[in-house]
């Protein structure tokens, strides 16, 4: 019998799948943002890791599966400006945004649960995780990836990509990316339009804020979130990295970078993605 | 993917049927054996025609599956256990293959006409053979496809019961009682079940 071989997005090519520490498995997957109903093309991917779930657990593999829920720092347009996702929808329902997570939250459990997928060892929040954000961001900054600017905490992929090549998971060249991406629009601090957000600056009056080195009202960036819940549960190398194809580049390859670029190493061996979906062909 | 017009469809929306673009509800049973008859590295297109594809082969492998209930054992057949343990190490050789659900999906497919013919008795097996064929079911169906086994409109006690029809309408028509066989075919029309005579005898056809 063949032994099981997963195809793995940082590599191009169908690996063996070996564990690090059989017979344990540990496997991260990107959840939601809960601003709004969770869509047909979200619960593909969570249906396509259930299979992966279920058939490594059918195997006899002890599988730690994470799946994280964000509930602050999704920023509309998922770049480094713009309303948070969720206050945005709070201010407009009239609600905490903590009601509005809540309220997306049981409709996502119960869609879920519906099409009979398996639930997650662990469900970790991101407001749940803000010191070790902090942490985070404070030894990528230690190691001279990131820089301050009036409270926002910027990652600075040219310095990276010096001495770690930036890219790997898309397969791009960082100069194809600078062609790609739009110029600084001037409303931007930061120095280089490739940098992303650690740590941004958000207003006094925000109920989502909280104090950081950096300043007294803040809150994490969309990406780092899950670089330190995955680490927190995972350990700082783990097997299995998933998310939807739409994640892969920015968010996981910056995921990629804020681990090397704390702790010099890349967070999980194996990175799957789970394809789009159309309606009678129209994306 | 946050502003395509597909992901305006919710998930709740195909299980009520709700959605301006969908002619018919399906159970989440069946929406999510229609996306694992995809490979998940695939991009997956909705469509009514593919819905309802997937709703009839999902049906055909859950009533087929309904059946192996009633499968007498008999004397061991060894071609037949050969064919039973072939199809296990193809869906256990697709799984291993990068999680590929619709081959191994296939391979069931391959199952559920196996079993038809032992429950018709074109073929024979023996308690071993129907154990075997019970296990792939519950370790690749249920345990890691995750499919639920939900009553097919027509599982093993309604086919029992439409024989049973069948018959009372054959006598009546036997004995020229027009009356009685017609008012069994009208009843069955209203639930949605149609009778047709055929040469080899009346036919049952499930109508939505
Ligand atoms: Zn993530």
């Amino acid at each position: 019998m063949n032994p099981l071989y997963i195809y793995n997005s940082l590599s191009r090519q169908k690996e063996k799948f070996e564990p690090l520490h059989p017979p344990f498995v540990g496997m991260y997957v990107c959840g939601p943002t809960l601003y709004s109903e969770a869509h047909l093309g979200n619960l593909r991917t969570y249906v396509s890791f259930d299979i992966v779930h279920r058939y490594l657990k059918f195997l006899g593999y002890k599988v730690r599966y994470v799946r994280n829920i964000t509930d602050v720092g999704h920023l509309e347009n998922d770049g480094d400006t713009g309303d948070d996702k969720i206050e945005k929808q709070a201010k407009l329902q009239h609600k905490e945004p903590m009601e509005v997570v809540e309220q997306y939250k049981q409709g996502y459990h119960k869609i879920l649960e519906l099409f009979n997928t398996l639930p997650p060892s662990i469900e970790p929040l991101a407001t749940g995780h803000i010191p070790e954000q902090i942490e985070m961001v404070e030894k990528i900054m230690e190691n001279g990836y990131a820089y301050d600017v009036n409270g926002n905490v910027y990652f600075n992929v040219r310095k990276y990509n010096e001495d770690h090549p930036y890219g790997q998971l898309s397969g791009r060249k960082i100069d194809e990316l600078y062609n790609e991406t739009r110029d600084l629009d001037g409303q931007q601090e930061k120095r280089d339009a490739l940098d992303f957000a650690l740590w941004k600056n958000v207003p006094k009056e925000h109920i989502m804020k909280w104090k950081s080195p950096w300043g007294n009202s803040g809150c994490p960036g969309w990406h780092i979130e899950c670089s330190a819940m995955s680490q927190k549960y995972l350990g700082d190398e783990f097997d299995i990295h998933g998310g939807g194809m739409d994640l892969k580049f920015p968010h996981h390859e910056a995921e990629i970078a804020q681990s090397i670029g704390a702790i010099k190493k890349s967070p999980a061996k194996y990175w799957m993605h789970g394809n789009m979906l159309t309606f009678e062909g129209v994306k | 993917m946050s502003k395509s017009k597909n992901n305006s469809i919710l998930p709740m929306e195909l299980i009520n049927g709700s959605h301006h673009l969908l002619d018919k509800a399906y159970s989440a049973m069946v929406v999510r054996f229609f996306m694992l008859q995809s490979h998940y590295s695939s991009e997956l297109d909705f469509s009514n025609e593919a819905l309802k594809g997937s709703e009839k082969g999902f049906n055909r492998l859950v009533e087929s599956f309904d059946r192996l209930a009633g499968i007498k054992p008999k004397d061991p057949n060894a071609e037949v256990l050969q064919a039973i343990e072939k199809i296990e190490s193809n869906c256990a050789m697709h799984m291993n293959d990068d999680f590929n659900t619709p081959k191994t999906i296939a391979e069931l497919f391959e199952l559920a006409t196996l079993i038809n013919k032992l429950y018709d008795g074109s073929l024979t097996t023996d308690q071993a053979g129907i154990d075997k064929i019970q296990q792939i079911i519950q370790n690749y169906f249920i345990d890691i496809l995750g499919m639920k086994i939900e009553k097919a409109a027509n599982s093993g006690l309604v086919d029992g019961l439409m024989k049973f029809v069948l018959e009372l309408r054959k006598e009546a028509r036997d004995k020229k009682d027009y009356a009685t066989s017609d008012k069994i075919r009208d009843t069955m029309k209203d639930l949605n079940i149609t009778i047709k005579d055929g040469k080899d005898g009346a036919e049952v056809v499930y109508n939505g």
